[in-house]
């Protein structure tokens, strides 16, 4: 049977749901990141704002300078969450094959369908359309026989476009592509098949297998070969894989080497790791800290919990024993994250000599959470994020995916 | 130094003193074993090892025909010896290097001098209280498989054995759950004590001493000696309070149910296998004269098992890590096991349902907390 593969790509997501929401955002270039202070980078730029060299992850401040008159928003990530889950459940009422491969791309197995659906181009369309009416929103798909191909086709169809590449033309259509363009060539590959005088994926197609795997390695030279001749896997694969790590992280719009603001920031970004597994009946075995100086220099501490944990304060405790060595530099510092890593089912193990503070506590955090789930995170503040209080700019912490 | 000895005996100390030696350690001569032949009329040959906590030596009987001491690496040793054809081993000493024959084999380890092996606390046995190896080893089964593994709390992870002036009990717990065993046993001792003991050097008892016979105990301040005639186990006691554990044995608990072990067991065995690998979460259900135990994890599967059950209480839904449940009921001796509880978030009490007149063994579980996942 011909496997039909799709790859839905929504197009500039996050500025597309700004506009749904206000449609005098329409045609005008629009940029959605972090635009608190100079710092920030951006998330999601329109292709209006594309035409003047904006791209995402470049820092705002530079987006500023390209482009003044471009409209600067600070983005709702909650909402493109709750987007994301209804497009996904559009996606579902045609296939139950739908893997979400982030917020704002999935893949869909149509193999089989056409029986139902008709032919699948015919198909693609009628989801894309119901998609767009529904939600206006701007999207664009690829179909070919496995998701890489399918990926790279709807990258080409952007925006608003469907493109279909025909069973059997899979090397041709790669043939004319920039091995940049290709997802899984990062900046590493992509130097080094530069200097080997490899382009675009045409040429790599002239190589034979032996040849790759003796300049690549086995792994990276058989996923070339493959790669160029378009194939790939079509495994479409359901259900939203388990999180294997939970963190929060946040840049200042200062560098600080203030103690007493950094255990601040450090206690609020462990209470929203802690209400992020508690929501999820989580708990985590390592804690990770990630420290950035401002010169750009990176530490990362983790230790391990003999037990895992989703408590606030047990996560602080051990957070703080990483953070406090790393002050010791006198450098300024410009970022800070935690991360609970080792993730698996809160056990909810009752403890046999200190149940009624467990209760207590289990009972503290069911209605802290609870008031924070229906008067935002903000509304209460706790432990030594109320140190922040003193300082007149509340950390603005954007939830990282986790990975 | 140079010594014969038969395969079975040395194997047997070999993989016992291996069960000590350490995983991970500063010091390189830990990870060896101490061979030390001493002649004459009373020669004999020991081997010991250590971990610094602990220390286990062995005298053994050998053909000794030159004296001598050296260490050699104990894993690799004992590896050596269980591949070797079962005839008597030769093993002698040339320089820093050891040489193992046996039959046609010969085998050559590096060794480390004596002098850089730890001294053990020189105990002498005089004024040891004795106490029979079957007691010894019921009370440690029963109770050390409870202790604590990495706790933060150090103190959890020993076995507490207090020695009354009637009777002996040993208790662990890691918090979660909770065993005891009591024998009704008088040692002849002046005045009760307690001492907390790493349950590794109380499994050497079960390891290497005699089925039946006795053991010479001594505890002091800080070091706890246990010796069987060849065999002498040292121990460095866990400091600390021990937490007041009768506190939250529940022994008003109720509702209870009575039913046969084996069978429970054999239920929760099926139910285990598709319980979470990380949280082992079984539902027990007690309704009137029945029990069901069921499982239900999201990928896994679904399962439920219907156990007759003498239990006349309102319906009770309780949660438990259901490994905890297994390895409590493994060392219920009776037929049939009395669960006593509560309510769904309070501890249970596992307790045989017939009682013996000389020991009483208990379990307390704490359950998990219920939820709809």
């Amino acid at each position: 049977m011909q496997r039909h593969i799709v790859h839905i790509d929504m197009d500039a997501f996050f500025v597309s749901v700004e506009r749904s929401r206000n449609p005098s955002l329409a045609g005008r270039p629009v940029v959605v990141g972090e635009v608190q202070g100079t710092r920030g980078v951006v998330a999601s730029a329109s292709y209006e704002a594309r035409k003047h060299g904006i791209h995402s992850a470049m820092p705002v401040a530079a987006a500023r300078k390209l482009c003044p008159r471009a409209v600067f928003l600070p983005g709702n990530y909650d909402l493109y969450l709750r987007v994301s889950r209804a497009i996904r459940r559009i996606f579902e009422s045609w296939t139950p094959l739908v893997e979400m491969s982030s917020i704002d791309e999935a893949s869909l197995d149509l193999t089989g369908f056409d029986r139902c659906y008709g032919p699948v181009l015919g198909t693609v369309d009628r989801i894309l359309r119901q998609v767009r009416d529904t939600l206006d929103l701007s999207l664009s798909a690829g179909i070919a026989t496995n998701k890489l191909v399918a990926k790279i086709a709807a990258t080409s169809a952007k925006p608003a476009g469907l493109l279909q590449v025909l069973p059997g033309c899979e090397e041709c259509f790669m043939a004319g592509l920039a091995l940049s363009a290709v997802p899984g060539v990062g900046e590493v590959l992509g130097v080094r098949l530069a200097s080997l005088g490899l382009h675009t994926v045409g040429e790599l197609q002239l190589l034979e297998l032996p040849l790759l795997v003796r300049v690549f390695g086995r792994a990276a030279g058989s996923w070339l070969y493959r790669m160029a001749r378009g194939q790939g896997s079509p495994k479409v694969e359901p259900g939203r894989p388990a999180p294997k790590s939970a963190g929060h992280s946040v840049t200042f719009s200062q560098d600080t080497v203030d103690r007493r603001f950094l255990e601040g920031v450090l206690y609020h970004l462990c209470e929203k790791v802690g209400a992020r597994l508690r929501k999820k009946a989580l708990e985590g075995g390592t804690v990770t800290l990630r420290l950035r100086y401002s010169d750009f220099k990176t530490a990362t501490r983790s230790c391990s919990l003999p037990e895992g944990t989703n408590c606030d304060r047990q996560i602080f405790e051990r957070a703080l024993e990483l953070m406090l060595p790393l002050l010791d530099r006198r450098v300024r510092v410009r970022l800070l994250g935690v991360t609970l890593s080792r993730l698996r089912p809160a056990a909810d193990q009752l403890d046999l000599f200190c149940l009624a503070a467990q209760q207590r506590r289990l009972g503290f955090y069911r209605s802290l959470d609870a008031l924070r789930d229906r008067y935002g995170f903000e509304s209460l503040r706790k432990g030594r994020a109320l140190w922040l209080e003193s300082f007149r700019r509340p950390p603005g912490s954007r939830p990282r995916k986790a990975g | 130094m140079k010594i014969t000895v038969a395969k079975e005996p040395l194997l047997h100390v070999v993989t016992a003193i291996g069960g000590i030696v350490p995983a991970k350690s500063t010091m390189p001569v830990l990870y060896n074993i101490l061979i030390e032949a001493q002649d004459g009329p009373d020669g004999f040959l020991k081997m010991a090892g250590t971990d610094l906590d602990i220390s286990l030596s062995y005298r053994m009987k050998a053909t000794i025909e030159k004296p001598g001491a050296i260490t050699i690496p104990a894993k690799k040793f004992g590896e050596i010896v269980r591949v070797l054809p079962n005839s008597p081993i030769t093993i002698e000493q040339t320089g820093e290097r050891v040489k193992i024959d046996c039959e046609k084999s010969s085998i050559v380890l590096p060794g480390l001098p004596k002098s850089d092996f730890p001294t053990f606390p020189e105990k002498t046995f005089e004024g040891a209280f004795k106490v029979s190896n079957e007691v010894m080893r019921k009370l440690v089964l029963h109770s050390s498989y409870s202790a604590g593994r990495d706790e933060d709390r150090q103190i959890l992870k020993g076995v507490l054995w207090e020695i009354g002036k009637e009777e002996l009990s040993m208790i662990s717990t890691n918090g979660h759950r909770l065993a005891k065993m009591t024998v009704k046993e008088s040692l002849g001792v002046s005045e009760s004590m307690n001492v907390v003991i790493p349950p590794k050097a109380l499994e050497q008892v079960d390891r290497l001493c005699s089925e039946d016979g006795e053991l010479e105990v001594v505890i002091d301040r800080n070091h706890i000696g246990i010796r069987e005639n060849d065999v002498v186990i040292f121990s460095r006691l866990i400091e600390g309070t021990y937490p007041n554990y009768e506190q939250v044995i529940p022994f008003y608990n109720n509702k209870i149910a009575i039913l046969d072990s084996q069978k429970l067991s054999d239920a929760l065995r099926r139910m285990l296998t598709l319980a979470n690998t990380v949280t082992h979460r079984i539902r027990l259900l007690f309704k009137e004269k029945q029990l069901k135990v069921s499982v239900s994890t999201e990928e896994v599967g679904e399962g439920e098992d219907l156990l007759e059950a003498e239990y006349q209480d309102e319906e009770l839904e309780i949660f438990f890590n259901g490994n905890y449940l297994l390895e409590m009921l493994k060392y219920v001796e009776s037929e049939q096991v009395k669960i006593c509880m509560e309510s769904a978030e309070s501890g249970i009490l596992v307790v045989p349902a017939e009682e013996s007149e000389n020991e009483r063994y208990l379990g307390v579980i704490m359950p998990l907390k219920v939820t709809d996942r």
